[in-house]
């Protein structure tokens, strides 16, 4: 019995016995703590890619793609050594095109009523959120905090100015701009995990 | 950092939903090989959204942004924290200070053994979306109503929620719920429907499309009440056409529905198929008015 859409997900990812996720882990690494990073690293970057195809239920779908792998590990297949990551990222194509096929099924039936449905996220940030947003703020290292808030600063200019301010920003640091980029993000990471631990409370 | 303006490039591209298949699953391929890629990718999504919540992207790629980087609750997290970080730097103009040298970030994995299984098991909630605002229609000498010509909500001035009393009604009649639903569920909506059914009503009829279902030729129907048991079933049911709309239509008395929450399971059955489960719709039943 099958479920439609990306609910099917949810049927799917309870379908895993212990055996096979041992199985699974060993075929990452024969050590366990390794096997165990590899698993986390792999998933992340599962969830990360479902959702930039759009899916609304990635962390369902990367569990899906790791259920359909460690059942075909205990059918015997074998991972190849260097490149278990083909095997993972071959599955979870396969997973988003079932989605795909699922959804186009239910398409008519969307596109009549009112979809895609008013989006909740043009709601202004909260004072709650942005007093913990503060605080996260507050606790970071001065240079981080500058940084993140220069770069963002940005954003309150358009089109060339904002380009202009980051090129700044990158020849301030000595790096190029990808990896301004990616130190930006690294700290809003760390703010996002802040900010959700601070909203939690 | 090994990766260039085409990388950049590429993975805007990638993000937006402008790459052919095989170049988004090549890139995917290398996303998932290549820890700094992904890691730019990450950064850039992040630039897409704060540049969506600035207003500063063309309408198209906005759009795609919405339907794409914000379609999930995690995505809209992110979103809000763009969108807060824009506000914070507006306000706070920051203090133009010197880069200082930046020390290895601390790479603690977060291993979760504990949640490794539960991950697995884990099923985040499926809600459901019903297309059309789910709406009484109070059948008197009026045809029944059709789905396709039912006006959304925002469309309607003053939703007809509440009973229209009869100008001439000497004696109140029992009359006809009508509430049309559907069993499509790509995006969930977070609240219960509401079936607001007047205390007069003597039958509550369920219009339930099952538009896109085509290759499902019948359908079998449960109705739960909160303590899960089955108020009615129907089983073998064959959809109905209203006015272009494929539609399950189900007639059962309102007494059995008294206020509270209920379930609606469906299973459709394509031929030579075996059951195939439908999302759930969740649904509380309200009772409404004298009438």
């Amino acid at each position: 019995m099958s479920q439609r859409g990306e609910g099917a997900s949810r049927t799917e990812s309870l379908r895993v016995t212990p055996e096979a996720f041992e199985a699974l882990l060993r075929q990452l690494s024969p050590d366990r703590e390794r096997a165990g990073e590899l698993y986390e690293a792999i998933r992340h970057k599962l969830v990360r890619l479902f959702e930039w195809r759009g899916c609304t239920s990635p962390e369902d779908l990367a569990d899906v793609t790791f259920n359909r792998v460690a059942r075909r590990l205990e059918e015997g297949v074998e991972l190849r050594a260097p490149d278990p990551y083909g095997y993972f990222c071959g599955v979870a194509h396969l997973v988003y095109k079932e989605v795909l096929r699922k959804a186009a099924r239910e398409h008519s039936a969307l596109a009549r009523g009112d979809w895609p449905p008013p989006a909740a996220e043009e709601d202004e940030p909260s004072d709650a959120r942005l007093e913990c947003l503060r605080r996260c703020l507050a606790k970071l290292p001065p240079d981080q905090r500058d940084l993140v808030l220069r770069y963002h600063h940005g954003n309150s200019d358009q089109g060339e100015n904002n380009i202009r301010n980051r090129q700044q920003l990158a020849r301030e640091a000595g790096i190029p701009m990808n990896a301004l980029r990616i130190r930006v993000h690294r700290v809003r990471r760390k703010l996002e995990t802040c900010v959700h631990a601070c909203l939690s409370r | 950092m090994n990766s260039n303006s085409t990388d950049d490039e590429m993975l805007r591209g990638y993000l937006l939903g402008e790459l052919t298949e095989e170049e988004a699953d090549a890139v995917e391929g290398r996303l998932l090989m290549e820890d700094e890629l992904f890691e730019l990718s990450e950064a850039i999504e992040s630039d897409l959204l704060a540049e969506y919540a600035q207003g500063s992207l063309a309408p198209a790629e906005r759009e795609l942004v919405r339907q794409r980087l914000a379609a999930s609750p995690q995505g809209r997290e992110r979103l809000m924290l763009a969108r807060s970080l824009n506000v914070l730097a507006a306000r706070e103009k920051a203090a133009v200070l010197p880069f200082v040298p930046r020390t290895a970030p601390s790479r603690q994995p977060a291993l979760r053994w504990a949640a490794l299984a539960a991950g697995l098991l884990a099923a985040a909630g499926l809600a459901w979306f019903t297309w059309e605002q789910s709406h009484i229609v109070h059948q008197e000498n009026r045809p029944a109503p059709v789905i396709a010509e039912t006006p959304r909500a925002h469309e309607v001035p003053a939703p007809p929620r509440a009973p229209v009393a009869p100008s001439v009604a000497p004696a109140p009649q029992p009359v006809k719920a009508v509430f049309q639903l559907a069993l499509t569920s790509l995006r969930g909506s977070e609240s219960v429907e509401k079936l607001r059914v007047p205390t007069r009503a003597g039958t509550v009829e369920l219009q339930i499309s099952v538009e896109g279902m085509e290759d499902l030729q019948s359908f079998h129907l449960t109705v739960r009440n909160g303590r899960a048991e089955t108020v009615k079933a129907w089983t073998a049911l064959k959809p109905k056409d209203l006015n272009g709309v494929r539609a399950l239509v189900v007639d059962l008395p309102a007494e059995l529905l008294p206020a509270g929450k209920y379930e609606i399971q469906a299973q459709g059955i394509a031929p030579g198929g075996e059951p195939e489960d439908l999302s759930p719709l969740e649904v509380e039943v309200v009772k409404e008015g004298n009438g």
